[in-house]
Order: C-alpha cells, then sequence, then structure tokens
C-alpha cells in the first residue's frame, strides 16, 4: 500500500467519526474484522476529521469537504471568480456572494479632483442558486444594516446602497433592475448612469450601402445618412439588432433634414421594437417636431420594456405651412442612440437571488474610497414541507427541519421518484427534530461529493438513510425508538450469534463537537464532553472530533455530543426491587409492584428518574447507567426474519447474554439461498440520559 | 420494519424461495423495449400478468446498511447456445433497472383426480403450455408473500459460451457526483469574465 493508500484508508476510517450518527453505528459494526484498521481510527482522525471527509470510500472523486474552521471563514467573504458553485442555502444562514457584474462610471456623481473619477460603482453579486425565503441582515464590513420586508435601503452616509432581489424565473436585464428600491433620491438606478452609444450593434440599413454607412452613422456627429421620404408616407427605415443578449428599453435620436424652403419643416416617424426581427410593433411616434434646415433636433424614447431589435422608420417630411409632403426630400439622421451598454452581457441568470449594489467614491477626507466586504444574513431555500405522513404543502415553503432538507435533496438534487421515497419515515424523523428543537442551517459554499453533504445534514439529527426494497428511507436513532421484534435462540442458526466488544483504543473518552455559532460571527465553536473516570480507566485521553456545519445550536451541539459519548462508552444495566443501590440514579423502567416512592422516587411512572435511598421491595424494574461498551452482536437466520431492517430495534434472547439486551440492526445481507445475515449495536435507552439520568433530548 | 411477512414464513413454514428478476431493455433511442423477466425456478412463473422464463440464474448477496455507498451484487445467466447473448447485445444494458423480487410461498393441497399432492403447484389445464406456477391465482395468499430484494440498475455487461455474467448496482451509484452542480460558469453567468478580468476603474481616471 503506498502513501497514497494508507492516507485514503485512514481517511476512510476518519469518516466514521466525521458524523455522530456513523460513529455511533460503526461503534458496533466494525467488529474485529475492521479491528487492524481501529488504530488508525482513533490517532488520525482527531486530525483529519475536521478537514476532510472526502478522500474516503464515499467520496473518491470529488475534492475535500472543508471543516466548520474554514468554512465559516471561507463563506464569509466575497469572491469573483468562474469555478465557484452557485451557493444552495438550508436554513438560516450568513454567507458573501460572487460578483457576476461590475461597472464605474461617472454619470450619477460627477468627476472631480476633490472628490474622484468614475465615482460610481455597480456590481451585481449573486448570493443563492435559488429562490430564498428573506434577508435578515446586510452586513457591510462591521456595519449591520437591518433589512425589512423585502427592501434593504441605503447606509453609510449614503455613500453605499443595497439592494437584494429574490431569484427570478427568466433571465433579468441589468437595466431593469433597481438598485435601491422605491428610491425617493434621484440616480440611484443603473439606468440613469447608462447613455453609451450602441457601438457595435448590428446595423441595418433598408436602403443603401449598409457597411459604408454603418459606423458614421452611429458614432460621428456629423454623419450623414439620409432616409429617403416616399410620398405614401412608407419611408425607409434604419434598425439596430442589439444582440441575443443585449437589450434596450429607452433610446436618443437626433435628426436633422436638409430641406431649404426658408420655411419650418414637420417630420413624422415612427420608432418600433422586435424580438424576432420579423414582427414589430410600435413603440413611440411622432409628427409634432418642426425645425429648420440643419436644426438638429433630439427625439428621447422611453419604452416600459426591453427588447433586442429597434427601428426608426421615416415616414415624410411636410412644410408646416403648406401641410403638404415635400417628396424626393431626405431625412438626416445624425445618431440612433440606444442607452445601454451594449458592451457588457448584462442580465441576471434566472434562479438566482443577488445584491444589486452602488458604492459612490469619495476621495475628500477618504470618506469613502474602499469597497466594503458585504455578506448577508438570509433565510434559504424554500423546500418540501410535509402536513402528515403522507401529505405537503402543494408550494414550497422554508424549513430548517433537517428531516425536510433530507427530502429536498432525495427529489431536488437526486430526482428521486416521490413514490420511491418512504415519506412516513421523513414525517417520523421530522417530528422527531421538532421534538428536540433540532435544527440544519448549511450553506452549501463549495462542490463536494453529494453524499458529503447529506451527510452533513444527517449528522444533524443523528440521521440514516437506507434503501430497502424499492425505497429511500430515513431513519433516527432516538430514545423513542419502538421495539420491532424480539429474537431469542431459535431464530439463529446454530454457532452463527457472535458477540463482541471493541477494545479501549477503538473507543473515545472525550468528545469534541465542532458546528457553527451565529452568535460568533457565524465562525466556528465547539462543545466538548469527557468523561475523566473512563480516562482513568484507558490509561489515556482518547479524543474524537465530529465536525457538523449544519449545527447551529450550543444546545443541539451539546445533545448531540452527549449522545455520541454514550452511545461509545455506556450500556445499561437493570436492577429489581430490592437490588437497588442507594446513591445510584436509576429510571423506572416497570412499576411492578414496587413503591418507587418509597426509596426517593417522586411517582411510580415507568421513566420517572430518582435517586436510590434503600433497597426497595417487589418486583418493579429500574434502569441505571453502566459504564459498559455497548456490545456488537451478529447472527445469521432464515427468510422468517427478513421483514427485518436497517434501523429496526430488536431484542435479543440468548444464552451468551447475561440479560435480554435491546440492539439496533446495522445491516442485513442475504443470499440466493434465503440466508439473512444480520449486524447490530447494542441500543440503550440510558443513551439519550445525561449523569444525572435525565434525558439530553 | 419494512416488510410485513405472513405467520407462515414468520414460523418457518413456509415451502420454498423463488427468485424473480426484471431488467428493463431500450432501444438505442432510449425507448423502453421490453422488460426481461427470469425466474430461478424450473419452471415458468406467472405473476401480476406476467410470464417468468425460467433460467439457470444465480446471484451471490444482497446488502443493505447505512453506509450509503454502491453495494454490487453479481448476477450469472446460462448462456444456452448463445442465444441470450445474441438478444442481449442487440440492446443497451448498462444503466438499465433490474429488479429481483423474492416470492416466499407455500402451495396449497391439491387433488389431481384420484391424486392427492400436499402441496399442489402445477397448473396445466392446457395441455399444449408450459407447466407453470400461477402466483395470481393458484396459491391462495395468506401462504405467500412477495417483496423486493433489490431494486437497481444494470452496471458492467460480459457474456461468454458459458455464461452471461451482469454487475447490478445499488441506486447510491448515481450520489456520486458534485453538489452544488452548478457553478458560475461563463454560459450561464455571461457577464462573469468581463467581471473578473476588466480593470475597474473607481476613484480614478481612465486615461487611454
Amino acid at each position: 500500500m503506498g502513501i497514497g493508500n494508507i492516507f485514503k484508508a485512514i481517511a476512510g476510517i476518519a469518516l466514521v467519526w466525521y458524523a455522530p450518527q456513523l460513529a455511533i453505528m460503526a461503534t458496533g459494526a466494525m467488529g474485529v474484522g475492521a479491528s487492524a484498521l481501529a488504530f488508525y481510527a482513533t490517532t488520525a482522525a482527531i486530525t483529519l476529521v475536521g478537514a476532510s471527509i472526502s478522500g474516503s470510500a464515499l467520496a473518491p472523486s470529488m475534492g475535500d469537504m472543508f471543516g466548520s474552521d474554514s468554512y465559516a471563514g471561507q463563506k464569509l467573504k466575497t469572491t469573483k471568480d468562474n469555478y465557484s458553485p452557485v451557493s444552495i442555502v438550508y436554513g438560516e444562514n450568513r454567507l458573501a456572494g460572487n460578483i457576476i457584474w461590475q461597472t464605474t462610471n461617472s454619470a450619477v456623481n460627477n468627476d472631480n479632483s476633490a472628490n474622484g473619477y468614475n465615482r460610481d460603482y455597480w456590481s451585481i453579486i449573486a448570493l443563492t442558486g435559488h429562490t430564498i425565503e428573506d434577508v435578515l441582515k446586510i452586513y457591510a464590513n462591521d456595519k449591520t444594516l437591518d433589512v425589512s420586508g423585502t427592501y434593504s435601503d441605503r447606509y453609510a452616509n449614503e455613500y453605499t446602497h443595497l439592494q437584494w432581489h429574490n431569484a427570478n424565473t427568466v433571465r433579468e436585464p441589468i437595466n431593469d433592475i433597481e438598485f435601491v428600491k422605491d428610491n425617493t433620491y434621484a440616480n440611484d438606478a443603473f439606468t440613469t448612469i447608462t447613455g453609451y452609444s450602441v457601438g457595435e450593434a448590428n446595423l441595418t440599413l433598408s436602403t443603401g450601402d449598409t457597411s459604408a454607412n454603418r459606423d458614421n452613422l452611429l458614432d460621428d456627429d456629423d454623419a450623414t445618412y439620409w432616409l429617403t421620404s416616399n410620398s405614401n408616407g412608407l419611408g425607409e427605415y434604419v434598425s439596430i439588432d442589439m444582440g441575443a443578449t443585449a437589450y434596450a428599453s429607452s433610446m436618443e435620436l437626433t435628426l436633422a433634414h436638409n430641406v431649404d424652403t426658408g420655411r419650418e419643416v414637420g417630420t413624422s416617424w415612427t420608432i418600433q421594437y422586435s424580438d424576432n426581427n420579423t414582427t414589430w410593433t410600435n413603440a413611440n411616434s411622432g409628427d409634432d417636431y418642426s425645425f429648420s434646415k440643419d436644426e438638429i433636433i433630439t427625439i428621447n424614447v422611453d419604452h416600459a420594456e426591453t427588447h433586442r431589435y429597434w427601428r426608426i422608420q421615416f415616414d415624410a417630411l411636410w412644410e408646416v405651412l403648406d401641410n403638404g409632403n415635400l417628396s424626393s426630400k431626405q431625412l438626416r439622421i445624425y445618431s440612433f442612440k440606444i442607452n445601454t451598454n451594449i458592451n457588457s452581457v448584462i442580465e441576471v441568470p434566472k434562479d438566482v437571488a443577488y445584491l444589486a449594489v452602488h458604492q459612490v467614491f469619495d476621495a475628500q477626507d477618504n470618506k469613502n474610497t474602499e469597497f466594503d466586504n458585504l455578506t448577508v444574513e438570509l433565510k434559504g431555500k424554500k423546500i418540501r414541507v410535509l402536513a402528515s405522513a403522507t401529505t405537503y404543502y402543494t408550494n414550497p415553503i422554508y424549513s430548517n427541519n433537517p428531516a425536510e432538507i433530507i427530502l429536498d435533496l432525495l427529489r431536488d438534487t437526486l430526482s428521486i421518484a416521490d413514490a420511491d421515497i418512504d415519506y412516513s419515515s421523513i414525517w417520523d424523523a421530522k417530528q422527531i427534530c421538532e421534538d428536540n428543537e433540532w435544527t440544519c442551517n448549511l450553506a452549501v459554499v463549495q462542490q463536494a461529493n453529494i453524499q458529503s453533504v447529506i451527510q452533513d445534514v444527517l449528522g444533524t439529527f443523528r440521521g440514516q438513510i437506507v434503501h430497502s426494497g424499492t425505497q429511500w428511507k430515513l431513519k433516527v436513532n432516538s430514545k423513542e425508538t419502538a421495539i420491532d421484534d424480539i429474537l431469542d435462540d431459535d431464530d439463529f442458526i446454530s454457532n452463527s450469534l457472535s458477540v463482541s466488544m471493541r477494545g479501549n483504543t477503538e473507543i473515545a473518552n472525550k468528545i469534541i463537537f465542532k458546528y457553527i455559532n451565529p452568535q460568533d460571527n457565524w465562525l466556528s465553536a465547539q462543545v466538548m464532553v469527557e468523561d475523566t473516570d473512563l480516562q482513568t480507566w484507558d490509561g489515556q485521553t482518547i479524543e474524537k472530533i465530529l465536525d457538523v456545519k449544519g449545527v447551529t445550536n450550543t444546545a443541539q451541539a451539546k445533545e448531540l455530543t452527549q449522545i455520541a459519548l454514550n452511545t461509545m462508552r455506556y450500556s445499561e444495566g437493570l436492577h429489581n426491587g430490592g437490588e437497588f443501590v442507594i446513591g445510584k440514579i436509576y429510571a423506572i423502567k416497570t412499576a411492578g409492584t414496587t413503591d418507587f416512592t418509597l426509596i426517593g422516587s417522586a411517582d411510580n411512572n415507568v421513566g420517572t428518574v430518582f435517586t436510590a435511598t434503600g433497597a426497595g421491595t417487589g418486583d418493579g424494574t429500574a434502569l441505571y447507567r453502566l459504564k459498559q461498551t455497548p456490545l456488537a452482536l451478529s447472527f445469521a437466520t432464515t427468510v422468517k426474519n427478513a421483514h427485518l431492517e436497517v434501523g429496526d430495534v430488536i431484542t435479543i434472547q440468548s444464552d451468551l447474554l447475561d440479560r435480554d439486551r435491546e440492539f439496533v440492526i446495522l445491516s442485513v445481507e442475504t443470499d440466493q439461498s434465503g440466508l439473512v445475515q444480520i449486524s447490530t449495536r447494542e441500543y440503550c435507552e440510558t443513551h439519550f440520559r445525561n449523569t444525572d439520568g435525565n434525558y439530553v433530548i | 420494519m419494512s416488510k410485513n411477512l405472513s405467520n407462515y414464513v414468520r414460523s418457518d413454514d413456509a415451502f420454498a424461495i423463488i427468485h424473480l428478476f426484471e431488467f428493463d431493455m431500450y432501444d438505442f433511442e432510449g425507448n423502453l423495449d421490453e422488460v426481461l423477466r427470469f425466474t430461478d425456478h424450473e419452471m415458468f412463473v406467472k405473476y401480476n400478468t406476467n410470464d417468468y422464463t425460467p433460467l439457470s440464474i444465480t446471484f451471490d448477496r444482497l446488502n443493505e446498511d447505512f453506509s450509503m455507498s454502491s453495494d454490487s451484487v453479481s448476477l450469472s445467466i446460462d448462456n444456452i447456445n448463445g442465444e441470450l447473448t445474441r438478444e442481449a447485445l442487440a440492446s443497451e444494458w448498462r444503466n438499465n433497472k433490474a429488479r429481483i423480487i423474492r416470492f416466499i410461498y407455500t402451495p396449497n393441497a391439491q387433488s389431481d383426480g384420484a391424486d392427492y399432492y400436499d402441496y399442489g403447484i402445477i397448473h396445466s389445464e392446457d395441455i399444449n403450455n408450459y407447466p407453470y406456477i400461477h402466483m395470481d391465482d393458484f396459491i391462495t395468499a395468506q401462504t405467500t408473500d412477495a417483496y423486493y430484494l433489490f431494486n437497481g440498475v444494470i452496471d458492467t455487461f460480459s457474456a461468454t459460451e458459458q455464461a452471461l455474467t451482469a454487475t447490478l448496482t445499488t441506486p447510491f451509484v448515481h450520489w456520486n457526483k458534485p453538489y452544488p452542480s452548478r457553478t458560475y460558469n461563463q454560459n450561464e453567468f455571461t457577464s462573469i469574465v468581463g467581471a473578473m478580468s476588466d480593470m475597474v476603474y473607481w476613484g480614478r481616471q481612465n486615461i487611454v
């Protein structure tokens, strides 16, 4: 095995600890066969887990996912590149964007030596590749801008203007974008700073040598191209093709004529637009312009819509006083200006939520001479939300429930048909997340293997995905897990039952959980749970790092950390009436004939936690936390147990065990003969309790 | 629990297990051409009005776990006189859907004239037809259990004069792809290159 392969093997084991749910399952799943690699798990995972999930067997062809340490910092920096992914944001998060268009000029804030030149900067910063629920705050460096409703407002002494826009279903021309919504101050809309000549637009003349006249016609004030009026009023025209990606909604036209009658001359003209260069629609027309020979007039056309093709049709010239047409006379067009910057491809792609930015340079007293780093705190993607185990809301709704995010990834990203998804399992998982107030707030800002992203989400709620039969199912190992079946020695093929326990070096006595803390600028934070008694017994501190970026809640992080350690190191014991140990913490499992109130319990209800004050009497039972590494158990059975699937919890009754124990199924394997091989890990209700005996969740 | 097995199976009283194999075959234009149906039983099987042809077909093992990694199943079919190969090579196999259905059953007792069978399984009213097991009709529901054992796609395919071999993979094979798939490439974000490469003259003159 070369160095590279060694690294992959180590990284593959590191993956086990990356997400808590995998760690939990792996505790029992590895068994003897994996012991050779176990050394790497305890040593290498510490350094690899936070930085790398990929390189593992799950993500063979993608680059590394970065851990929460670098994740938070990276997503808060505005970028400007063409290789980053368009971010996807589930839940609430703060992130910067990618500049997809920018320009400067001085049309709004005039040039001068005191304040600077080209003082206006305009840019579009793409935020997400989907419709978002809302923008909560906008940050400009260390300034915080509250956003009310849909629109942001200007800030920083009016030097910077921001406006966020939600994703549209069609491409949006820049000219249609408002940089400050409902602006009451002049000159904030980008359209007011335009005014460029068409330049290289594709120009077509209805007569004459188009190639010879094109440039002069458009660029030079003394251009001379003459359109001839017909006596019947159907005149020649000049048209402009803006190109496939540039559109215009306003323009100005400068005209003169060469009719020397000594009297004013009128003209009639029509501005038309088209999207296909075939069907033309009147945008504007007029006939009230009267002017003398060589007098230049300007006609402004402002149309509500943007279109690719425009043309002016010259209808007639006439002497105003006589009101008669001047046949065979010519109208001279000086310029035909389109009020847009055609050199920029100025459209925002569809399905992109973005920030429109305007910043004003002011060198006087260095008032505003640097670009701000803009970040946005937003509520992200709208996804399918379940109304019940069998129904869902028709329209996507914002949700940061991890189970529904998983559903979105299955449906939207992996295109799995609804019929192939076990919606009731999604619903069950959703309920558990709601009960525990577990959320997932994940910004996917770096391209990664889809499995890595799913692992990130699953890690926020101890979820697991299994494909069983024809359906995808979501499983959550929680305290409410019901016992699915009871198996005894009659179910096991002879000599197939195997029980094992992991060695000291394969487990942890200290868990560090890295997550994202919104209260700390959305940077990485961590919580730690350790058992010093275990460390004494183990003779060393064995530390594991769980790195779950989707967790943004300290309480959730603590709960997941505690459960992870419990699942790794603790089992549970059962005492009957008469066996209770004074000072030990119990949770009542069966009340029976025992009066628990006589030995410290507040009542006799199942689940009540109490510290025993006596041995008690009767046949009631109570659980207590036992510092025993959970068992791994595997066995072979027949098709009679083919109903069991991964994630099920079963009770095992066997002579090999000191008592009936519960196990969660980690894998089910079968072959053509019908033999069913099942691997399990011990399941304990006390895994979900803290040292005081109270439920963690 | 994903499968509701009958008490007959749960009490280990099932008579036999057979497997039904289904392969969706597409023509070269991507249209569904036909569904090939086989069984590892020795007789024809009729199930859901479809006929499953008996073939010597084997598979190794099927696994379900939490790893979310693609698992593969090797499937081998006897290539009798090469007919199957010729048929197979006339289509595209890769990425076609494949399903394996496990059928656990116990036939009812049956009398045929003076003969009494504890497990009557032959249905051959028409002597011109092959005998077959009629899962839809002949065997009562209370003693049959059917569930999907595998639902995935064909990955590799090979054939020799002796056998036709295919590797089936679980749907997780499709999970190995980048996400988000959309990047700021210039085909979609047509202004991105200009934004990256054009000099920004902000606060200073652009003197040519």
